[in-house]
């Protein structure tokens, strides 16, 4: 298919005002009809009898749709959905609430437009920003919370603050794996924790390419500060963890040991 | 009037107070002849389709052959009425691999049972309205 009849049924569905569907019919049947066409003519010769694109648009236009009514209510929809992308806010809010919250609550704005931030609180809240026991947004706060920055119990983010467990590139929680880790127990390129674990980690326990701490596993130095951390056994790991904290869960100990070979 | 000769497609445009005239067959056809064209071409449609299946080109290419150039007709034309065809069940289309040397796909759109039947219903209601519209047309005097 060649990129001249690409770019011309692009430009006439950039002048059609019609659903997506409708579209991508017109877009098939184009492109199949043209390619047609050019196997017996001159392309350019084809595209000119067709005419500018603006034209074929205004003729598809002018069929497609019965009645004045029709075109009237398909470009106040588009002009509607232009808005609310563009400039204003879209918000969704359902009618189903739990404590006084709505089930699902949407609001985003198009800052980059000058709208407001939208701001979302509901059981699951999707917005620039969220506040929700399920929060997606660029700012997420609540329990489970997903965005460029999110603070929560369990918290995935670009920053990421979270009470129990925090992923990201910089993430403290009480559990942190990140890039940056911060928690008390960390893992992550850089980790700092009581329990840390990393490329450098630092902490009571410390097992890393360079560890620095009370209890530590730490690697070689291979060259001037480089560090490599090799094979460590589970019950190394474990070992160490048992020594600085006795009365320590289980489950934290065989979380860091899974780590090991 | 005005008038301008289109030589290269091979047209003469009469330029009466913005109104487009089209010579075709050696007659004036205006904007009324296109909104009575656009009426019937569902039925020119459905009758070429139940001789042959054919695809959009062959279609467009069909008509302006048969009518000796009365029906030329656009894309934006065309398709939708294969749409509206399509979604009311009276064609169906299906695409088959291009066989020559550019393999093409190509959509082929064939005629379906109920669209044979709503073919016959639309020739008797259109003979009906010819003919009537033929006695009006020719009266005299009342």
């Amino acid at each position: 298919m060649r990129s001249s009849i690409n770019t011309y049924v692009a430009a006439v569905l950039e002048n059609i005002a019609a659903d997506e569907g409708m579209k991508k019919r017109i877009e098939k049947d184009l492109i199949a009809h043209i390619n047609e066409a050019c196997a017996q003519g001159d392309e350019a010769d084809i595209l000119d009898r067709m005419g500018a694109p603006e034209e074929v648009a205004r003729e598809f236009m002018d069929n497609i749709y019965e009645n004045k009514e029709d075109v009237i209510e398909k470009l106040v929809q588009e002009r509607a959905l232009n808005d609310r992308l563009m400039r204003g806010l879209y918000e969704y809010k359902s009618k189903a609430a739990l404590f006084g919250l709505p089930l699902l609550h949407i609001k985003v704005s198009n800052r980059y437009y000058g709208g407001r931030m939208g701001v979302a609180k509901g059981i699951i809240a999707i917005g620039n920003i969220s506040m929700g026991v399920l929060s997606l947004g660029g700012i997420a706060l609540g329990g489970i919370c997903f965005g460029g920055v999110s603070l929560g119990l369990v918290s995935l983010a670009g920053i990421s603050l979270g009470l129990l467990l925090a992923l990201g590139g910089v993430a403290v929680g009480s559990f942190a794996v990140g890039g940056l880790a911060v928690g008390f127990g960390a893992i992550g390129g850089a980790a700092f924790g009581k329990i840390a674990y990393g490329g450098f980690a630092k902490g009571v326990v410390a097992i890393g390419g360079k560890a620095v701490g009370k209890y530590i596993i730490s690697g070689t130095e291979i060259s001037t500060g480089q560090y490599v951390l090799g094979e460590v056994r589970k019950e190394e790991i474990e070992s160490v963890i048992r020594a600085a904290y006795p009365n320590i869960s289980s489950w934290i100990v065989k979380l860091f040991s899974a780590l090991g070979a | 009037m005005d008038f301008f000769v289109d030589f290269f497609h091979n047209k003469v445009y009469y330029i009466l107070s913005n109104t487009k005239y089209i010579v075709i067959r050696g007659v004036l056809m205006n904007e009324v002849s296109k909104q009575l064209k656009k009426g019937v071409i569902e039925i020119l449609v459905l009758k070429i389709l139940s001789l042959e299946n054919l695809y959009g080109y062959q279609i467009i290419q069909l008509l302006d052959e048969k009518s000796e150039g009365t029906f030329k007709m656009k894309e934006g034309t065309l398709y939708p009425i294969l749409y509206r065809l399509e979604d009311s069940k009276l064609i169906e289309s299906y695409w088959e691999a291009g066989t020559e040397k550019r393999g093409v796909p190509r959509k082929y759109y064939r005629i379906t049972e109920a669209g044979r039947q709503q073919l016959l219903d639309m020739q008797q209601e259109w003979y009906v309205m010819a003919d009537s519209i033929n006695l009006i047309l020719r009266m005299e005097g009342v």
